[in-house]
């Protein structure tokens, strides 16, 4: 029987071999190379479908590991391997669909946006969208963090490529100079932290008896021969050191705070990449990687505080700067600031489940949102500016009612997708932060910020759909064709319906089997699953879930205080928008509005930041031109003069050589023959 | 072509000393070596006919006289000499105006370039220069 | 048969001869001549010895070297040519361009 877990590896390799072939041949194909991407990307998602079904089979493996190649060996009596290799369970399988099915619309979306608006460069285009998905598929099956690392940088590379596509205009160029510096900050971290498990454990496989999240729980437990932890450190210490530096990968690439102010300039690139850094790649990456190694976490709860606050601030945070964006992408580049952050808070709350479920419908809603905005920017004939849109809903029925789908998803509205997964987080936070300040607060923050949400969703939406047009562009649309209204079909369908695969609340008000999303993430292997990650952390974490009441009014107060609130929130900007001739209330908020509209003022600060490290950069500047510099002269001038000596000996005369050669070897006879006796 | 000039130009004696000086050295050591007894060849057969199937690998078959098979070093170095005659006729051809003037047959070769419209003329020609 | 010593020191002998010229000449022709002396040493001890040992691949190496020669010589009267025609002479102190 062919078994779907050999086709793995080839989920990852069709659409790199779709990058080559746009790289390479991409000129000379019709569209420019679109059509090799959307085949990859569709037999890539074919494939991801067949082995998350095999998962589910009675009989099937429940998780898959295998090795595919070691390329480093260690000596010694603890010798490291190096290796790539794939896991593939619930979790991987899950996020494996996700990636390919956005990456596929994105391709066939792509055909609208940049093909039929006559746009230049479409194989490098195609080519950069190929290696995204390719390397974000490896980085979702790696099975261990040092490969997950390398994809992860190549993420990183594909963004920037991706995001500086118009490289001849002023903005984006910076733009992906930013996002890649930015990240690549985080990702320093990140580096030490690979290392440094690599220290400590002597593995950083994910899965198995021998991964270092079993290891980390046997140290925990007591058994501390397993590893190695430096400076004297306890393990839980150092664990939590690990895991913070791992994660400094995870907030420059999720855009979490204080490393989030790349991801609204990344609006630069096409609309399509913004879709699919925001919803599958990219910034997914940083949650997934923490899912992915959340058995680690589990026994650090000082890590998973961090995260949760973390997570609940940059929730508001991004809101509030979200309410005042005049672009159309700049208010959904906020509002995944603002989501991410949630989905950070659930992890930080011991929801893994939560922040899976929200990564997923996120990962629909916010597509759908994308390239909806995608379809009203070509209509728009690329202006991007809200105020000067309008009375868009009557001319672009389809673009409307999905992009609406979507809003109500994103703000959280019942029974939209969105509502599902978010109150599943915000209840988790309660529940747990009933034990926990810093949980609560994270929770309280998270809370807040779904009104806002609600506000600046819809304040876009009525903004750019309704009233009257406020362009002459906005009178006449420019028109779009199938390729746009597929992908958007699809994705509003998944937006209103995919929250129903994971209804716990309903669940637990009446008793029905309904959250089959976290008993398919239950499934997996041993170490991995959901009820694995609550044990660890109710013994290590002092986890413990509080009730206000019974279990069944606590779950009332928190659905009902965030969907009223996030309802109140739909009101407000309803009240103050839906209206023929809006005007710009933000006025009202006065120096307010600056603030947030300077988004905190985040850039300036970091701008100056890196002004007060000037002096420590003169010291190593000074270093290296002193010392380091200094050497290497000092051994090239040596070797200059030496040879300038030498060189001498090389006079171009035969005679000269000859006569050496006859002394070396009359000098070599007589040495030989010294030492062998031949002259006795 | 051999000059006086070339020959006076500071002929010097100075590094033969070495020749000398590695003759002794390689002297002493001759004479001190000592070797065992010989082995020679067999009586009455023909060196000269043994060498002969050595050079073609028949010496197993046909000689008695204990040899290495000599066939591909043979091949080798035919194609070796025929290689060495043609590099000593390149390296003796003389280049006159940028084109190569034969140095053995010199047939009045001229570059397409510089009769364009000789139309006959426009076929390269070879070497052998038999125009 | 004569004891290989003599066969030796001849061929010694011979060499150092060749070495001589290369090493005191300065026309390149001489050189050609020199060098081969030190090969026709070199087969003096190749068949020498393939007498002493009774073996014939001495004396069939001997051949080769024989036609090394005549190869070498092909080459060397080719550089000597092209020597003269670019130094407008054959000695080889004046063709010193390749050095430092």
């Amino acid at each position: 029987m062919v078994a779907a877990f050999d086709f793995v590896p080839a989920i990852v390799l069709l659409p790199f071999v779709s990058f080559l072939i746009a790289l390479f041949a991409g000129k000379y194909m019709p569209k420019g190379g679109a059509l090799a991407g959307i085949a990859a990307t569709a037999g890539s998602l074919l494939l991801s479908i067949w082995v998350a079904i095999s998962l589910l089979g009675v009989s099937g493996e429940r998780i898959h590991q295998e090795t595919i190649y070691t390329w480093a060996t260690g000596i010694g009596d603890q010798p490291w391997e190096l290796t790539f290799g794939v896991l593939i369970d619930p979790l991987s399988a899950l996020m494996l669909i996700i990636v390919t099915l956005i990456a596929t619309l994105v391709h066939v979306f792509s055909l609208g946006y940049m093909n039929d608006e006559g746009e230049t460069g479409l194989p490098r285009y195609y080519a950069g969208l190929g290696l995204f998905t390719a390397s974000m598929l490896g980085f979702v099956v790696a099975d261990n963090l040092l490969m997950a690392f390398m994809f992860f940088e190549l993420v990183g590379l594909c963004s920037f490529l991706l995001i500086g596509f118009w490289f001849r205009r002023d903005g984006p160029p910076s733009a992906a100079k930013k996002a890649f510096l930015v990240t690549r900050f985080g990702d320093y971290f990140f580096l030490i932290g690979v290392v440094a498990v690599f220290a400590t454990f002597g593995t950083a496989q994910f899965a198995g008896p021998e991964s270092f999240p079993v290891l980390a729980e046997q140290a925990v437990a007591g058994d501390t021969s397993v590893v190695n932890t430096t400076f004297g450190l306890e393990p839980t210490q150092w664990f939590t050191i690990v895991g913070l530096l791992v994660l400094g990968g995870v907030v420059g690439k999720s855009a979490q705070f204080p490393l989030h102010t790349w991801l609204p300039d990344a609006m630069q690139g096409p609309t399509p990449v913004s879709a699919l850094i925001h919803a599958a790649t990219m910034v997914a990456a940083g949650v997934y990687l923490v899912a992915r190694m959340y058995g680690f976490y589990a026994v650090s709860p000082t890590a998973l505080a961090i995260i949760a606050f973390i997570g609940g601030f940059t929730a508001l945070f991004a809101a509030t700067m979200g309410v005042v964006k005049r672009e159309i992408k700049q208010v959904l580049a906020y509002s995944t600031i603002s989501q991410y952050g949630y989905m950070m808070l659930a992890l930080g709350a011991g929801s893994y489940v939560a922040a899976t479920f929200h990564l997923m419908t996120h990962a629909f809603f916010k597509a759908l949102l994308f390239l909806g905005a995608g379809a009203v920017i070509i209509a728009m004939h690329h202006n991007e500016n809200m105020w000067d849109m309008g009375g868009l809903k009557d001319k672009m029925p389809v673009t409307y009612a999905t992009f609406l789908a979507g809003s109500l998803a994103l703000a959280g509205i019942f029974p939209f997708s969105g509502f599902w997964s978010k109150d599943e987080i915000l209840y988790e936070a309660f529940i747990y932060g009933l034990n926990d300040p810093l949980l609560l607060g994270g929770w309280v923050m998270g809370l807040l910020a779904v009104p806002i949400t609600a506000f600046y969703t819809f304040r876009m939406v009525f903004l750019t759909f309704h009233g009257e047009p406020r362009s002459e562009t906005a009178r006449n649309p420019h028109g779009f064709g199938w390729n746009v209204k597929g992908p958007l079909s699809v994705l509003g369908v998944l937006a209103v319906v995919a929250g129903f695969i994971n209804m716990v609340p309903v669940q637990k008000l009446t008793g029905i089997e309904l959250d089959f999303l976290t008993q398919y993430l239950d499934s997996g292997g041993e170490g991995l699953t959901y009820s694995g990650y609550n044990a660890l952390l109710a013994e290590y974490g002092g986890y413990e879930a509080g009730v206000v009441g019974t279990e069944v009014t606590t779950l009332l107060i928190a659905a009902g205080l965030s969907l009223g609130l996030a309802v109140t929130g739909l009101l407000v900007a309803f009240k103050l928008y839906n209206v023929p001739e809006p005007v710009e209330h933000t006025a009202k908020l006065g120096q307010v509005k600056d603030v947030l509209y300077n988004n905190y003022y985040q850039d300036e600060f970091q701008v100056w930041i890196a002004h007060r490290t000037q002096s420590v950069a003169a010291v190593a500047d000074k270093f290296d031109q002193g010392v380091i510099d200094g050497v290497v002269n000092g051994v090239s001038s040596v070797s200059l003069f030496g040879g300038r000596r030498m060189r001498k000996l090389q006079t171009g005369l035969v005679t000269n050589y000859a006569a050496l050669l006859t002394l070396g070897l009359t000098a070599l006879l007589l040495a030989f023959g010294l030492l062998g006796g031949w002259f006795v | 072509m051999t000059t006086d000039e070339t020959e006076s130009a500071g002929s010097t004696m100075i590094p033969g000393l070495a020749a000398i000086g590695l003759f002794i050295v390689m002297a002493v050591a001759f004479v001190q070596a000592s070797f065992g007894e010989p082995v020679l060849f067999p009586e009455g057969e023909s060196i000269v006919a043994h060498i002969g199937y050595a050079l073609f690998d028949l010496q197993n078959d046909m000689g008695t006289i204990a040899s290495e098979g000599f066939l591909a070093a043979f091949l080798i170095i035919a194609i070796g000499l025929d290689v060495a005659v043609d590099s000593a006729i390149f390296l003796a051809k003389r280049e006159e105006g940028g084109s190569i003037v034969s140095a053995i047959a010199d047939g009045g070769w001229e570059s397409p370039a510089d009769a364009p419209d000789a139309t006959a003329d426009t076929q390269p020609l070879s070497d052998g220069g038999d125009k | 048969m004569v004891p290989p010593e003599y066969y030796l020191l001849l061929s010694a002998a011979v060499f150092c001869i060749g070495l001589f010229g290369v090493l005191t000449r300065k026309n390149a022709l001489y050189f050609l001549m020199s060098v081969e002396l030190m090969l026709n040493a070199a087969n003096i001890n190749l068949i020498a010895f393939s007498l002493f040992w009774g073996n014939l691949t001495g004396q069939t190496f001997a051949l080769f070297v024989i036609a090394l020669a005549a190869a070498e010589v092909a080459i060397g009267i080719g550089i000597i040519l092209v020597l003269y025609r670019n130094f407008g002479t054959v000695s080889v102190t004046d063709a010193t361009t390749m050095r430092w």
